[in-house]
């Protein structure tokens, strides 16, 4: 991949693996029925 | 490029793995469906299809996200990477199948656009519960079509290859979009543990296996780069390169394809000039480089495509030493001839040997 992608890329990934679980935690967390 | 090179068009391991794609996909509907109604018997059958396109292309997704990876963990999955735009494709089909059941469903009764209801129905930003996720769906609809409309060499050429890369990277926000709709979507509505346990394991292949992968290349550049210094690098013996093949090598951050061929050694740019595909795993043929992606040639001398063709890639300077491989991380400017290295002697015979 070109340089600055695979920068891009990596900064992507490390992103969504702090984002995402904790945005899917926090709305099962959330929901009125369990 | 060379004189016999042709657009990689349908051929039979496309249509077979097509095939593959549709009877997956279709036997999941079906089963999905009919599974459907034994377990919610109460569902209508727009909303069982609802639910069966969305998660067949949720599922799709989680696939295309693991080839890359994969790819890069194991050679063995290169042949999913070259047919994955079709996958791609497919995944937009279904989700867009999804949204108009969805439209239909829940958005077409009213007197307002189905599409400006989708919008302006709910704007409960602030709570968890009651998101308006389908607009978090909608907008990874119009990135997946977007993705879907440029999947074509066509697209490639005109976009060129950073800026069709970087749309199609726009993948990882259609994920997170996706990811995000499911929690506070379907994910509220469900009491089923199910849901829950299949979206959180579906999150932990795909960033699990991206950081796995990322983790092992990161070593591997650190490796080399800690032995990059003013001069040439010690990358490799010589016996380490089979003969008519490359070794890839990251000097400086940016990869090099080491071949070796007729007792020499040549080093040139990892990076294809058609579509950056990875020279390093192509293969000499007739004295050419021959990209494994689509059959581009060049000399490993001067990293230039045999005429009448005209890409050029960057050279390095190159070394065999006691049977050690040197390479000087400075690139040449594309096309510059450099005299390759002969392997000694005492490296043939252990070769031999």
């Amino acid at each position: 991949m070109i340089r600055p992608l695979r920068r891009a890329h990596r900064v992507i990934v490390v992103i969504l693996a702090v984002m995402l679980p904790w945005i899917a935690a926090a709305a099962l967390l959330a929901r009125r029925s369990w | 490029m060379s004189t016999s090179y042709r657009a990689v068009g349908w051929n039979r391991q496309k249509r077979r793995y097509d095939g593959v794609i549709g009877a997956g996909v279709g036997g999941y509907l079906v089963v999905f469906v009919l599974g459907g109604f034994l377990i919610d018997p109460n569902a209508t059958i727009e909303t069982t299809m609802i639910r069966a396109f969305g998660t067949c292309a949720a599922l799709l997704l989680h696939v295309v996200l693991s080839i890359g990876p994969l790819c890069r963990l194991d050679s063995r999955f290169l042949p999913l990477l070259y047919n994955r735009r079709h996958l791609g494709v497919t995944t937009f089909a279904l989700a867009l199948v999804h949204g108009v059941f969805s439209l239909i469903q829940f958005h077409a009764l009213g007197d307002v656009n189905p599409l400006v209801s989708v919008l302006v129905t709910s704007s409960n930003y602030a709570s968890l519960t009651s998101f308006p996720f389908q607009q978090l769906g909608l907008v990874a609809l119009v990135i997946l079509f977007l993705m879907a409309a440029t999947s074509h060499d066509f697209w490639l050429r005109s976009l060129s290859p950073p800026v069709w890369k970087t749309l199609h990277m726009l993948v990882y926000v259609a994920y997170a979009l996706v990811v995000s709709h499911v929690a506070l979507g379907a994910l509220q509505a469900q009491r089923h543990v199910w849901l829950s346990s299949l979206l959180f394991a579906g999150m932990a292949t795909v960033i699990g296996l991206h950081l796995l992968a990322a983790v092992r290349e990161w070593r591997r550049d650190i490796e080399r780069a800690g032995a990059v210094r003013a001069g040439f690098v010690d990358v490799c013996g010589a016996e380490e390169i089979p003969d008519n093949r490359g070794r890839t090598i990251c000097l400086s951050g940016e990869r090099v394809a080491i071949f070796r061929y007729d007792g020499k050694v040549s080093a040139v740019s990892n990076v294809c000039k058609h579509q950056n595909g990875p020279l390093g795993e192509g293969k000499i043929v007739g004295g050419c480089i021959v990209c494994p992606w689509h059959g581009y040639e060049y000399e490993p001398a001067s990293g230039r495509a045999p005429a009448p063709f005209s890409e050029r890639l960057p050279t390095f300077a190159v070394k065999v030493v006691r049977g050690r491989v040197l390479v000087n991380p400075v690139p040449h400017p594309p096309g510059t001839f450099v005299e390759p290295a002969l392997i000694d002697d005492m490296t043939s015979r252990g070769m031999a040997s």
